[in-house]
């Protein structure tokens, strides 16, 4: 990536003028190449099926998957699936993320036990949480807490590590107007630390959300089969492939959902900021 | 040490020398050594004494490392000192209390609160009830002149707004003593006029006690009952000029001969203090 500043020279000696930066294009115009970008490769995908160019059984086709979700949704599967999926992810990303917020605060605001500690987050956070599988199911069995375990220890790490880098990164001034006002030190975390540490709850908050969703999936598959995992892993097992599609595509949109739903929150919260 | 020119009695009417309402005495502080440096802790402040009359309006100067902004940090109870003592109405400070506000040199307003819940946030602290909380903050937005500006964010408000919002929420606890680290000086020149004068009128309307930290002369002596010039290194109390002037103070008494005459006193004093502290 070295870019000089001066532009080439043509063989007649003069500048030639050289795009050093992307071209800038308008919001609409971004909607619309992206929408096309999207239903080009469906497109693509549903000609190479039709015309016999992908092999149906092992590619399937947008056509497929359509027939195949509202089958589904008509025999009542994806439905049940969908909710028993949405429980999972509900409940483990609220333990998560209470138990994120509270242990980032206390890491972020008490240095010494934060240097306690640290390694642990630091190993926790980077060993695969999918390698703690076969210890969860022996701890807590083939049910529902197992589930639980490894979405909420999927997710909790990276709320835990923006939330203490936020409390921890508190203006130091701000500090010093909380303390000369006579904020205990419960009231300074109230109205300073945690207000001044929103952008970095809400980061962590939305890697947590993506890997609780990681979390409902490697749950499903290990544990129980269940939901749409279950459904995917099985449908995979039986070379099912349209259905394996159709339960992938449903986790693709559930995370775009829950990702704009945070951007709605975001501004809410955050609204001085803009 | 200490060379005490006093050029008139501060006279308050109808009462002989009132009892002190801020008493400092023999306060010294020093910081630790630099790591890996020879040389021994770093005397700051060294035996500062200084007695502040209720209602009394002290302006600090000195030159840069005098230790101004140690000697307000300590009486706002924001930094600890070795030695010597600061009472408060008879009351030694031992960290911040209510009967102390200060106004930072910077605006410092939380930029996530509206302006009506960064000026309310002290009483908020002390646990005021709402309705009280309320027509205080009224008061003092409209004190300061920022009425209609309520609930607008920091970040909408100019550097001047902001600083009147932060001597707002100075304001709001009616504290007896107020504390301000050189409020105006980030402040361009016309505007800091207007806030030297609107400051003016509010500490008389008020009546509380003011130590003013500044390092411009005329400022110094416009707003003050005495001016307390601080030598550096370490930071005492090189002397006290008692500003004849009478009050409410008109902005035309800075042409006169008096004010010129106590401002190069002023500056030539603080000349000499500065450049014997360098050699």
């Amino acid at each position: 990536m070295t870019t000089t500043a001066t532009a080439p020279r043509t063989s007649a000696g003069r500048r030639r003028p050289r795009h050093y930066h992307r071209v800038e294009i308008s919001r609409r115009q971004r909607v619309i190449l992206g929408t096309i970008g999207v239903f080009g490769v469906l497109l693509f995908w549903q000609l190479a099926s039709s015309f016999g160019i992908l092999n149906k059984t092992l590619g399937s086709s947008p056509l497929l998957m359509l027939q195949t979700a509202a089958s589904l949704t008509e025999s009542g599967v994806l439905g049940a699936a969908a909710l028993s999926s949405g429980q999972l992810f509900a409940t483990g990303f609220a333990i998560a993320a209470v138990l994120g917020v509270l242990i980032g605060i206390v890491l972020g605001w008490f240095s010494r036990t934060a240097a306690l500690l640290d390694p642990w987050v630091s190993i926790l956070y980077a060993t695969p949480r999918i390698a703690f599988v076969p210890l969860i199911i022996v701890w807590a069995g083939v049910g529902i807490q197992a589930q639980i375990v490894m979405v909420v220890l999927n997710a909790v790490f990276p709320i835990i590590v923006n939330v203490a880098a936020g409390v921890h990164n508190t203006d130091r001034q701000f500090l010093r107007v909380a303390r000369s006002f006579n904020a205990g030190t419960f009231a300074v975390l109230r109205t300073v630390a945690l207000p001044g540490a929103v952008p970095f709850i809400i980061t962590g908050i939305r890697q947590g959300i993506m890997m609780a969703l990681v979390g409902t999936v490697v749950a499903e598959y290990f544990v129980g089969n269940t939901g749409i995992g279950g459904l995917i892993f099985t449908a995979g097992v039986t070379l099912d492939t349209a259905t394996a599609f159709v339960g992938a595509a449903i986790f693709a949109i559930a995370a775009l959902i829950l990702s704009s739903a945070l951007g709605a929150v975001e501004s809410r919260v955050d609204g001085w900021r803009s | 040490m200490t060379d005490t020119t006093r050029i008139t009695e501060a006279t308050m009417p109808g009462s002989s020398t009132p009892e002190p309402l801020v008493t400092i005495s023999g306060l010294s502080k020093s910081y630790p050594s630099p790591r890996g440096s020879a040389a021994g802790p770093v005397r700051v402040l060294e035996d500062i004494a200084l007695d502040i009359a209720p209602g009394e309006f002290i302006t600090v100067i000195g030159p840069s490392g005098c230790g101004k902004t140690t000697l307000l940090d300590c009486i706002a109870g924001l930094a600890t000192y070795d030695s010597g003592s600061i009472r408060i109405a008879g009351a030694q400070v031992q960290g911040p209390g209510p009967d102390r506000a200060v106004v930072f040199q910077q605006a410092s307003l939380f930029p996530w609160r509206t302006i009506e819940r960064n000026v309310g946030y002290g009483a908020e602290m002390l646990g005021w009830d709402k309705s009280r909380i309320a027509e205080r903050v009224r008061s003092a937005i409209d004190v300061v002149g920022l009425s209609g500006y309520e609930k607008h964010h920091p970040h909408q408000l100019s550097g001047g707004m902001q600083q009147r919002a932060n001597l707002a929420r100075a304001l709001v606890m009616d504290a007896p003593v107020v504390l301000m680290d050189e409020p105006f000086g980030a402040l361009d020149a016309m505007t800091k006029k207007t806030m030297q004068d609107e400051l003016l009128s509010v500490s008389a309307r008020i009546g509380s006690t003011v130590v003013f930290i500044t390092h411009d002369i005329d400022e110094a002596v416009y707003l003050a009952d005495r001016v307390v010039l601080l030598r550096p290194r370490p930071g005492r109390v090189d002397s006290i000029y008692d500003v004849p002037f009478a009050r409410p103070r008109q902005r035309d008494v800075v042409d006169s001969a008096e004010f010129r005459a106590l401002t190069s006193t002023l500056a030539h004093r603080l000349h000499e203090v500065g450049s014997s502290a360098e050699s």
